[in-house]
């Protein structure tokens, strides 16, 4: 709350310091506006003095260089008052300004028409004589006064900057005087709230350390930080008290489990005379039973909480007893099996052994006849092709035949059409030789004069004769060729028809050859997999005596323990019928009934004699 | 007439064999005009067996005669191979059909002999004579008789 007033009243003096500052500000601001209007004005005049200059300069030497001059301090001049015009916030400044703009357009007619009569040489004299009626009076008067308008305000402007600048520094002084009045009272309020309630805790806090738990703790339901540390300080007050009455209890326990202690050790030393008689006695019965004396009983009397231990010692000594007589008698059958197995052992690996020969054998022959059968599936198969090449040659025989009726027919056809030519030529020959005649009888009508004719009528005959018989043998020749050549086609026909049937035989035949083939192949596979079968068998065989071996060196190793584990049985003593079997009242009935250990049969009896410790014969006698 | 075509010929006549059902005859090579071709006869009603029909000769109607049948041969059949031939028996002629002309023989000293005489006055009216020659026998034919005289005075 203290820092709130302290911040409020800086905050105020703040404020007020802050307004005065824009004040002078703006006031600066202004200052900066007039100071250029003040320039603006100056430059006014300045120009308009130039341009007077210029004037009468081109009035004097007529240089053309002076008009250049003369517009551009025109412009300068004009530009230098419409600023001005513009910015100036009073308004007779600006009423001045248009007077002074006024002024200046009418001073500026007059230097034109100088200007114009300069410019011709015949009035160049009259604009002379006109140079000293333009003056600058008005336009200075005006000037003065807006001068003196700017110097006025700018007074003005500045009583108002000091004004406001010396507010500014009283606002200052006073709020930081009112600032630290306030600090100093809060201090003094603070250190009266905090540091004396914790001078007390801190002196409680001494007390309760010291070990005096019955001091007053101060300011406890204090809301604040003090109130807070105050419960705290009680807390530790009451866990202290809390401490010293749990100590007292702990110090009362002690006392009472020494009494009890005292009492108990007591009893204790009676009972370990007891104990001493009963153990005593358990220790001869336990070296009897050490030494293998199952006949040992415990006779002393016990204290009546170790008789149960007693009469349960010789229990359980007569159960051992009856027990080692039966596991003694036990022990010889076992001895005697376990002969009777290294026995069969024996006989079943030799067996297995010849088995496994036997199955080596089958496999190489079956690997034989693989090979046979796959090559005679191959043999199948090249017939197969051979007779596949046949019947391609008989179908095509079958197209030459084809070709060959065609051809015969044709021959046919020729021997038709040399047949029609034999017959006009065999009329031509018949014609000729009735010519021939006609001309005969014609000659001999003639008598003598026909006489030569004659003979030439006979020698036409005779040529026609022969032709005609010339014609009837070739007729005769070609009736005989059409008949061979029907025979031909026939025979050619009838070589077609065997030579399809046998296309067909030949394609009856390459089925059964492809059947054969395809038997063949289907033969070698299942041979195969025959063969990887009797492989797997052989191999199964194989593993079979390797474990039929072991098994035999374990049946051996068996029948040794056995007779040892009946040498271990006699260290017992266990009373009159020793090693009679209890469990196998009589013995095993001989292997007679089993043909397969007829063979090789002594051999086994005697490694099973061998392995019989001398005196236990008569076991195996039976067998 | 009939003196002519009965008589012998004379040496250095000449004479035509014919073939009549496989026997061989000679006609007088005087007695023949023509010899042709077989063509159809165009027959003749109520005409005897042995005339066939008739056939055109240059203009001229001929009878046409089966000669093997009027000699007692047994009927011919004629084929493209069988010959006609045209003979002047009097002042008639007709067409004789026989089966095939063979030949032209020159008569010779003593080839024609009578021929043997077996109590029919009809078979020698027909023949003759006979000739031996390499193939056999051959008749000469008297073709005085071949049509009956009537017919022969009609024509």
């Amino acid at each position: 709350m203290a820092f709130a007033v302290i911040l409020s009243v800086f905050t105020l003096a703040s404020t007020a310091v802050f307004l005065s500052l824009g004040v002078t500000q703006k006031a600066a601001q202004q200052n900066n506006v007039s100071n250029l209007n003040t320039q603006d004005v100056i430059g006014v005049l300045y120009n308009v003095v130039e341009q007077q200059n210029a004037t009468r300069g081109f009035a004097a030497t007529r240089n053309a260089d002076l008009l250049k001059d003369y517009d551009a301090n025109g412009a300068a001049a004009d530009k230098n008052l419409a600023d001005f015009a513009q910015r100036t916030t009073r308004p007779e400044q600006r009423e001045r300004a248009a007077r002074l703009k006024t002024a200046i357009e009418a001073w500026r007619a007059k230097n034109n028409e100088i200007i114009a009569l300069a410019r011709d040489p015949a009035t160049e004299f009259q604009a002379l004589a006109m140079i000293d009626e333009v003056r600058l009076g008005d336009i200075r008067v005006v000037q003065g006064e807006i001068m003196e308008g700017q110097r006025k305000l700018v007074a003005q402007r500045w009583e108002q900057q000091q004004s406001a600048l010396g507010q500014a520094r009283i606002t200052l002084i006073g709020g930081s005087i009112v600032a630290i009045l306030a600090a100093a009272a809060m201090a003094w309020l603070l250190s009266r709230a905090i540091a004396a309630p914790v001078n007390a805790m801190t002196r409680a806090m001494d007390k309760l350390a010291g070990g005096d738990n019955s001091v007053d703790v101060p300011a406890v339901g204090r809301k604040d930080e003090i109130g807070q540390m105050a419960n705290a300080v009680l807390a530790f007050k009451e866990a202290a008290i809390q401490k010293l009455r749990v100590e007292a209890e702990v110090a009362e326990q002690r006392t009472a489990a020494e009494l009890e202690r005292k009492v108990r050790e007591e009893e204790k030393a009676r009972e370990a005379e007891q104990d001493a008689v009963a153990i005593g006695a358990l220790g001869e019965a336990m070296g009897k039973l050490a030494h293998g004396d199952l006949t040992h009983r415990i006779t002393a009397a016990f204290a009546p909480k170790a008789e149960q231990l007693k009469t349960d010692f010789n229990a359980a000594v007569a159960t051992l007893q009856d027990t080692m007589k039966v596991i003694s008698g036990n022990t010889t059958s076992m001895r005697s099996g376990a002969g009777e197995i290294s026995q069969a052992a024996d006989d079943l690996s030799r067996r297995t052994e010849q088995q496994a020969a036997s199955l080596e054998e089958t496999a190489a022959a079956l690997d034989e006849i693989t090979a046979t059968v796959r090559k005679t599936a191959e043999g199948a198969n090249h017939a197969r092709e051979v007779v596949e090449t046949a019947r391609v040659d008989a179908e095509r025989s079958a197209a030459v035949v084809n070709r060959a009726t065609a051809a015969m027919g044709e021959i046919e056809e020729s021997s038709r059409q040399i047949g029609q030519i034999i017959g006009v030529i065999d009329e031509i020959a018949f014609q000729t030789n009735l010519l021939a005649l006609n001309a005969g009888v014609e000659a001999a009508r003639a008598g003598d004069a026909g006489k030569g004719f004659a003979v030439v009528a006979s020698e036409v005959r005779a040529l026609a004769q022969r032709s005609a018989e010339a014609a009837k043998e070739i007729k005769a020749l070609i009736n005989a060729s059409t008949g061979q050549v029907g025979q031909g086609v026939e025979l050619v026909a009838e070589t077609g028809k065997a030579l399809q049937r046998i296309a067909a035989q030949v394609a009856e035949i390459n089925g059964s050859v492809s059947e054969i083939a395809a038997s063949a192949q289907e033969q070698a596979v299942g041979l195969q997999q025959v063969n990887t079968a009797v492989n797997q068998m052989d191999q199964v065989t194989q593993q079979n005596a390797a474990m039929v071996e072991e098994s035999t060196a374990a049946s051996h190793a068996l029948a040794n323990e056995a007779v040892e584990l009946s040498r271990l049985m006699g260290q017992f003593s266990i009373g009159q019928d020793q090693g009679r079997p209890i469990a196998r009242k009589a013995p095993p009935a001989p292997r007679v009934n089993k043909p397969v250990a007829s063979r090789g049969y002594s051999s086994g009896a005697a490694t099973a004699a061998k392995l019989e410790p001398v005196g236990e014969a008569d076991t195996w006698e039976e067998f | 007439m009939e003196t002519v075509t009965s008589r012998i010929p004379s040496p250095g006549a000449e004479l035509i064999s014919v073939r009549i059902a496989e026997q061989a005859y000679a006609i007088d090579i005087m007695a023949v005009r023509e010899i042709r071709g077989w063509s159809a006869a165009t027959p003749l009603p109520h005409a005897p067996p042995h005339v066939l029909g008739m056939m055109n000769l240059r203009g001229a109607i001929l009878p046409v005669i089966d000669l093997g049948a009027r000699l007692g041969l047994g009927p011919a059949n004629p084929t493209a191979s069988s010959v006609v031939v045209v003979a002047q028996i009097g002042e008639a002629q007709m067409g004789l059909v026989v089966d095939a002309v063979s030949d032209i023989l020159t008569v010779t000293e003593g080839l024609i002999q009578p021929p043997p005489e077996v109590g029919s006055p009809d078979s020698t009216a027909y023949v003759s004579g006979v000739m031996t020659t390499d193939t056999g026998i051959v008749s000469l034919l008297s073709l005085d008789h071949i049509l009956p005289p009537d017919i022969q005075a009609a024509a």
